[in-house]
């Protein structure tokens, strides 16, 4: 998501970025079908990441989760002194670099497996051993997490449905529909209520306090408790068989409280009783959903 | 000599009341036009949100959800298709943000077979809405489809529902 906000907001440049070393591409991805493995070798700071990023030799992929392959395997990492040629990753530039690759494929593993294990890499020159200004030739170990797609029934989910793991393909001018499945509740205070509202706020900026709202829902003051009297446009319509869902427009719902207008990027929510009696009287959980911002 | 009669007189009751039964050739008559169908004033009457992104569907709801109460919150808009002039008017109201462009000139696709309404053709501001049902002159609903682009990516779509006036 970080890298989508990158290119949405910014085209190409935003601070969440920043923190990025290594991510795959598509988000999510099928680990049967064809990945991007991309690394910024900008953003690798020990070792010898700085060298590397600024290096016109070959640089190699070295890797060892979900699988390593054993020695005499044709994709086997190959010794610390000289890399596997068919590890060797390509060069996009400005210090970034990526592997193409089937994960399935090139680790012999399961999806499971790619799910399970985090893919964990890290980039050398082909002799590991070299001298870049004083360390070895590599960067330090690089994760990158395979979240698996979300199955089956959902406690919280939105329609439309997520287009990628936590982006909508539509804007904020668009209705969505924020869904609460009472049924796979595990919080017991909540198991026999019906009085829900889906407290909402929306982001505005890419700070933790870059948000416009009437009830700060993941900060319940004392003021706050009576839910129903403070936000009752935010109450979930009861669809029967233990779901309720609250339908709007993020654009129309915070008009009061964006008075400038500022572009919606997110919103975040949770669920929670029209009158706050104790901490268990909301969803443990507070999703975010972030927008399309590339076309209005 | 009795059972013969018996038989005879069944066979005679059969063919007589099969000739009786025998239906009348019916016509189907002249196809109804749907420029006589369209034209006039609709009112927005229900408004159902399509998910373009889900890949496999088990129930309806998995890809339509009316948001029918989040969209008409006042008094909804109304258009007016008509057929001499071949020209569209709005009046503005809620779900008038569906529509780039609330007057000038429409036409179907097709005038015998239509599946689409296009406002404006060939103008800067054409509009196209698919026809989700037939619009003859007996039936109460328009229904139309518009789509929601971002550049030749479909993001969302909307049925819009409008009951004849």
């Amino acid at each position: 998501m970080k890298k989508s906000i990158l290119s949405f907001v910014f085209g190409g440049c935003s601070l969440l970025s920043m923190a990025q070393k290594a991510w795959v591409e598509p988000d999510p991805i099928n680990p049967n079908d064809s990945i991007t493995i991309w690394v910024d070798l900008n953003k690798c700071l020990d070792f010898g990441g700085p060298a590397l990023a600024t290096t016109t030799d070959d640089l190699y992929m070295w890797t060892w989760s979900p699988f390593e392959h054993k020695l005499g395997h044709p994709l086997h990492n190959g010794t610390w002194g000289a890399s596997n040629d068919a590890l060797k990753m390509r060069n996009d530039g400005n210090g970034l670099v990526y592997f193409r690759m089937v994960p399935t494929q090139f680790y012999e593993v399961s999806a499971g497996s790619i799910y399970a294990n985090p893919i964990k890499l890290l980039v050398k020159k082909k002799n590991g051993s070299d001298d870049c200004g004083g360390s070895e030739c590599k960067t330090e170990d690089l994760e990158i997490k395979i979240t698996a797609p979300v199955t089956g029934p959902r406690k919280l989910y939105c329609f439309p449905n997520l287009k990628t793991k936590d982006t909508l393909s539509i804007n904020s001018s668009d209705v969505v529909t924020i869904f609460y499945d009472r049924n796979l509740e595990t919080n017991d205070t909540l198991k026999d209520k019906e009085d829900f509202y889906c407290v909402v706020k929306a982001r505005t900026g890419l700070t933790e306090t870059d948000f416009v709202f009437y009830v700060n829902g993941d900060e319940i003051k004392a003021a706050d408790r009576d839910v129903a009297g403070k936000v009752p446009q935010m109450k979930m319509k009861n669809y029967g068989g233990g779901k309720f869902g609250f339908t709007f427009i993020p654009s129309k719902l915070f008009s009061g409280v964006n008075p400038s207008n500022q572009k919606i990027l997110s919103i975040k929510y949770k669920v929670m009783r029209g009158y706050i009696r104790k901490q268990y009287d909301w969803v443990e959980e507070s999703p975010e959903y972030w927008f399309n911002t590339v076309c209005n | 000599m009795k059972t013969k009669f018996n038989i005879l007189t069944i066979a005679l009751c059969c063919a007589l009341s099969a000739i009786s039964c025998k239906r009348d050739k019916k016509e189907l008559g002249d196809r109804p036009s749907q420029t006589n169908g369209i034209s006039g004033t609709w009112v927005l009457s229900r408004v159902d949100q399509i998910d373009v992104n889900v890949e496999v569907a088990f129930r309806e709801s998995d890809t339509l959800l009316s948001v029918t109460e989040a969209i008409l919150t006042g008094n909804p808009m109304e258009i007016t298709f008509d057929k001499s002039s071949s020209n569209f008017t709005t009046k503005a109201g809620d779900g008038i943000e569906f529509f780039e462009t609330t007057l000038g000139s429409w036409a179907f696709d097709n005038a015998d077979y239509p599946s689409k309404v296009i406002l404006n053709a060939s103008q800067s501001n054409e509009a196209t809405y698919n026809l989700v049902k037939p619009v003859r002159p007996q039936d109460s609903y328009l229904v139309l489809k518009y789509n929601k682009m971002c550049g030749n990516q479909r993001t969302v779509s909307y049925h819009l529902w409008y009951s004849r006036k």
